[in-house]
């Protein structure tokens, strides 16, 4: 050794044999834990304590007092999986505990005494015992506690840990009960954290809530940023109906336009922010800076006439909050992290859950309630994302005047579940119809809820049917305005030839169009529901911009069509995307919960699981259809030649992913057959056990698994890091902590009121 | 052959004192383990060490500080502060970064062709 260095040896032990990976640390001495292979203790001498004797030949021999080392406390819950990272028990269980895997760090004396407490106050802990090594432990109720180890060793060296412990009251079957009834009204049957029999669901669920509720308390730019909340040097003034903007000690040119008069345009777009008097951030897009102190919108200010406002850039990535399908609370990743809040008890999730919603409510799209500039008609249902919003708002305690701010926008939602007409997109409208029964159940004016229940009341009272059995096209939830426009002013197409003729049109644009179809006709024509069912539709080639072939004779009328009455996509028409039933069955269960009980919403409910069970899935394939009904997508969809690459189930485990946004509507509907006696309940029930288990297996296993699961959840570095709308998607919408509470309701329905109603097919395992 | 290094060198915090332990230093001299050791013609092995480090950095590179046969202990490179467990057909590194007190294992399992640390 060289100088000034000391290499103090305690003792050094061989072994027969290996101990399996992550075992605990090498042991103290203790009389039989001596090496059998070799022992050297060095208690002042070299001599070998094994049974083979061989002492250490050394020079210059000294010895030293033994670093001693302090002992580590261990505490774990009683068989706590290995891939837990947070710890959960139910309130009012006594939980086995376990200290005895802690180390002790005395040279002789392996044993410890222990020491277990309440770090929390308050009293909620009980434990068995405070000095046992595996006491019980239980929580009182709901929310967050601390538990701490402290061990002694035989040296008196201490050591002592803090484990967070998440408290969830639950009933016998570890499905959640609600505090609050609007939250479980919102969130629904949920199991505990930890209880899922297919544990991928809880280890993901942890996984990702991490990983994006971590960012949405950051705010990590570019991605999560909230720019648009960095104000700019000066003031802007502003006139309703003016699209002038002037600045007072502005530097428009330099902020927004690069020095000149273009205006930025990063990726996602970039928008000026004025935040008005009332608070609320109106995003514009600038048509030209004119001077460092003028700017140009493209369309004229809407808001009040009023000056001295402050203004901001939105341009770091505002493509991450806005429009696209990944944005990053697209699926409602605040409902997500609720979910998990109330799943664990544990207090982070709720932090996150509510940094997220404050971002979210004020991002100048959402601006809570009025949208953005063009009056908040310029997102779709979609990407409202209100109902995580509304159990912030609830949750938080946020004021009445919250609540008021969305009343625009609800009679916007409003009219369109109440029309008279069919439902024509069983997302959007969808999502606009479970608004409005989320409003009329949590709305703090009375007047309020009334409104909107009778929207709901007038709306299911309509005689209009959405789903049978039949999955022709009229019968169908229907995603009918599905695709992109033909562009142009006009399409052409002719009865009896392959050509159709553009005006205006860039079809050579079009990516890959000879993989497209054409439709055409305005929104409830025959032409576009009722084609004939062959691929007369499909596009051969597009010579031109102002060109199409088609690759058969265009079966109907003659016709030119006009802007918005044309589709080119990979399914025109009117059909169903199997998995958005999800959000009109979101609908249909909570206006029957807010109506105390609405047989047509029941129907729909159950009727829509039903089809999805039929039409939807193929349970040999083990996947979900991307689209059924869709003219190019019958009468197989997996016909190849006829749209099957568009429509149908293919290699891979991608088509087992759509099952994910459709497990909270089997849930759903699986109650409702059961409360409501209806005979499909069985079926039901080996359904979502088989969706479940198609999608959910992770490499953990649980009913109905076989080893395959869609891996976009899992990523190869284990952090969900590219897909931010994967989170709701799985843990809101889809809602996969739901079916494993929810394929219990027929235990706790059996044991009480309808013993002898049910048919339960497959086994239940909890 | 496969190896690969796996977990934990235990790092763990600061001392109070008992019993007695060999020390070596720059003044200390050579020593060597025994020889005809039944370590050298077994399989599955390991050892386990508790020790303390003062102001350690590898006298010389490859040093052995500590030999069971082909599973040793020793230096990185002379003036680094890294440990290796090593398996002379190959051999996994432990980064030291100045904690003084460790329990330290290696083992060889070549039923699984694996060396952990």
């Amino acid at each position: 050794m060289g100088g000034g260095q000391t290499f103090k040896i305690a003792w050094v032990r061989q072994y027969a044999g290996v101990l399996p990976l992550n075992s605990a640390p090498p042991s103290n001495p203790s009389t039989g834990n001596t090496g059998d292979l070799g022992s050297w203790e060095f208690e002042g001498d070299l001599t070998d304590d094994s049974t083979y004797s061989m002492p250490v030949s050394i020079t210059g021999t000294a010895f030293g007092t033994s670093p001693t080392i302090s002992p580590v406390a261990i505490a774990i819950q009683d068989a706590q999986p290995t891939w837990q990272t947070i710890t959960v028990q139910r309130a009012g269980e006594a939980v086995t505990w376990d200290g005895t895997t802690s180390i002790s760090g005395a040279d002789v004396d392996p044993a410890l005494t222990y020491l277990w407490s309440d770090q929390t106050g308050g009293g909620g802990l009980t434990f068995s015992s405070s000095t046992a090594s595996q006491p019980t432990i239980s929580c009182a109720s709901f929310g967050e506690y601390i538990v701490r180890l402290a061990v002694t060793d035989a040296d008196a060296g201490t050591d002592s840990v803090d484990v967070t412990i998440g408290c969830v009251e639950t009933d016998d079957l570890y499905r959640v009960t609600y505090a609050d009834p609007d939250v479980g009204f919102l969130l629904g049957p949920m199991i505990m954290w930890g209880k899922s029999p297919w544990p991928y669901i809880d280890e993901r669920h942890v996984v990702y809530a991490d990983y994006y509720g971590g960012l949405a308390v950051s705010k990590t730019a570019p991605n999560h940023s909230d720019d648009w909340n960095t104000n700019l040097a000066g003031t802007v003034s502003v006139t309703n109906g003016d699209a002038t903007v002037t600045g007072s000690g502005t530097s428009f040119q330099d902020r927004y336009c690069s020095g000149g008069s273009t205006p930025d345009n990063p990726a996602g777009g970039m928008r000026i922010v004025i935040h008005d008097a009332a608070g609320q951030d109106w995003a514009y897009t600038i048509s030209s800076c004119t001077s460092q102190t003028s700017l140009e919108l493209t369309i004229t200010y809407t808001a009040a006439t009023d000056s001295a406002l402050n203004h901001s850039r939105w341009s770091d990535c505002r493509g991450c909050w806005v429009g696209g399908s990944n944005n990053n609370n697209y699926y409602d990743n605040v409902l997500a992290l609720y979910a998990l809040h109330y799943r664990t008890g544990l207090t982070i999730y709720r932090t996150q859950a509510r940094a997220l919603a404050v971002t979210w409510d004020d991002m100048p799209s959402i601006n809570s309630g009025f949208g953005a500039e063009t009056a908040g008609n310029n997102i779709a249902a979609r990407q409202w994302s209100f109902t995580g919003l509304a159990l912030w708002a609830r949750e938080s305690g946020q004021p009445n005047a919250w609540w008021d701010n969305w009343d625009a926008r609800m009679a916007i939602w409003e009219a369109s579940a109440d029309s008279t007409a069919d439902f024509t997109d069983v997302r959007e409208d969808g999502y606009a119809f479970a608004f409005v029964a989320i409003m009329a159940r949590m709305h703090y004016d009375s007047a309020e809820r009334t409104a909107s229940a009778a929207v709901l009341t007038s709306a299911l009272g309509a005689t209009k049917r959405f789903i049978t059995t039949d999955y022709k096209i009229n019968d169908v939830w229907s995603n009918s305005a599905f695709g992109a426009n033909c562009g142009g002013t006009s399409t052409t197409v002719t009865n009896g030839s392959t050509a159709v003729v553009g005006v205006g049109t860039s079809w050579l644009s079009i990516s890959n169009i000879a993989d497209n179809w054409l439709g055409v006709g305005p929104l409830g024509s025959t032409e576009r529901r009722d084609i004939t069912v062959n691929d007369t539709m499909r596009i051969a080639s597009a010579p031109s911009n102002t060109s199409i072939t088609l690759e058969n004779n265009w079966p109907g009328a003659t016709q030119t069509t006009t802007t918005g009455e044309c589709r080119i996509n990979n399914v025109v028409g009117t059909g169903t995307q199997p998995f958005q039933l999800a959000m009109g069955m979101a609908a249909m269960d909570w206006a029957d919960d807010v109506l105390g009980g609405n047989a047509t919403a029941v129907d729909e409910l159950l009727d829509a699981a039903e089809w999805y069970d039929t039409y939807g899935h193929d349970d040999t394939l083990r996947g979900a259809y991307y689209a059924r009904a869709f003219p190019n997508c019958e009468p197989d969809p997996q016909d190849l030649t006829n749209g099957g690459t568009n429509c149908g189930i293919t290699a891979g485990t991608g088509f087992r992913f759509l099952h994910l946004e459709f497990i909270r509507a089997v849930s759903r509907a699986y109650i409702a057959a059961v409360e409501n006696g209806d005979p499909r309940a069985g079926a039901l029930l080996t359904l979502g056990d088989r969706i479940v288990g198609a999608s959910l297996d992770g490499g953990f296993g649980g009913p109905e698994t076989d080893g395959t699961w869609p891996t976009e959840l899992d990523e190869t570095d284990g952090v969900p890091t590219d897909k931010a709308k994967n989170f709701g998607f799985v843990w809101c919408w889809g809602g996969a902590w739901s079916w494993p509470a929810a394929r219990l309701a027929a235990v706790t329905e059996t044991a009480t009121t309808i013993t002898g109603k049910v048919t339960i097919s497959g086994a239940v395992t909890f | 052959m496969v190896f690969r290094t796996l977990a934990a060198l235990v790092l763990l915090a600061a001392p109070l004192f008992a019993g007695q332990s060999l020390e070596i230093t720059a003044d200390t001299g050579t020593y060597t383990t025994p020889a005809g050791a039944p370590w050298n013609v077994l399989g599955a092995r390991r050892f386990e060490m508790r020790a303390e480090l003062t102001g350690f950095s590898c006298p010389a590179t490859n040093q052995v500080l500590w030999a069971f046969g082909d599973l040793n202990l020793r230096c990185s490179t002379a003036g680094a502060g890294v440990l290796w467990i090593w398996h002379e057909s190959s051999g996994g590194s432990i980064s030291y970064s100045g904690r003084t007190d460790v329990l330290i294992r290696g083992q060889f399992d070549p039923d699984n062709d694996r060396l952990t640390v």
